[in-house]
């Protein structure tokens, strides 16, 4: 089984109806054997780049209420296909991981996430992060934990 | 860890053994989950039009309030 992480920069990709590759990728995990997991703090995170995409022309106005309904719905316990991370659990590391690596305070909280649920999954699965910020993925492989870019998903070299 | 016997424990709503077992051995590290929906799904969007992925890219993590020290 593996357990596909996404940040909020994933989220934004997944969510934007222009790219509609990656949430075509995650329709297909339940039924692929696989997870989808995001850290709750990636709502707000991912609602403020949507809102920002508005800002800089790349969504309309229809476009942008569309991609925030999906996302509000998909965490809605009652309708959310995602296994959700309390970032409130998760951030006690996260100062350790804010100075060790260059990454930002989001990106420590994403971080502290993966590497607690790495060490909890069951055996013969894997953890995949799926964000597009080089920083976290250079901490992420640091502490031996794979990433990739949300327009990867679905590649054969990673499905391999 | 003492997880063999958790995901037993954890009242069933339908979901995978699998995400009952994460979320047990999670909570022994302190951490707390939500579990998917048992129906739930992705929605795709309809129609999908072209958008400049790299732009975007450098947008979301410029945004991101990184702090350089």
């Amino acid at each position: 089984m593996r357990y596909y992480l996404f940040d909020a920069s994933a989220l934004v990709y997944a969510y934007t109806p222009a790219l509609p590759g990656v949430l075509d990728f995650m329709r297909s995990l339940p039924k692929g054997g696989c997870r989808a997991v995001v850290c709750d703090t990636a709502l707000p995170e991912a609602v403020i780049q949507l809102i920002s995409g508005r800002s800089n022309g790349r969504l309309t106005a229809d476009q942008l209420s569309e991609a925030i309904a999906k996302l509000r719905r998909d965490f809605l316990p009652a309708t959310s296909p995602f296994l959700i991370i309390e970032a409130s659990s998760v951030v006690g590391g996260t100062p350790d991981y804010f100075q060790l690596y260059d990454i930002s305070p989001l990106a420590s909280i994403v971080l502290g996430a993966a590497l607690a649920l790495r060490t909890s999954l069951p055996p013969d699965s894997d953890l995949v992060v799926v964000t597009v910020d080089d920083n976290l993925s250079n901490a992420l492989g640091a502490e031996g934990i794979v990433s990739i870019a949300p327009y990867q998903l679905g590649a054969p070299e990673i499905d391999a | 860890m003492h997880n063999s016997t958790i995901h037993v424990q954890l009242e069933r709503r339908g979901a995978p053994d699998d995400l009952y077992i994460v979320q047990g051995r999670l909570a022994e590290v302190g951490v707390r989950v939500r579990l998917p929906a048992p129906t739930a799904h992705f929605a795709p969007f309809d129609p999908p039009l072209p958008i400049d992925a790299d732009e975007w890219a450098e947008d979301i993590v410029s945004a991101r309030g990184r702090i350089r020290r």
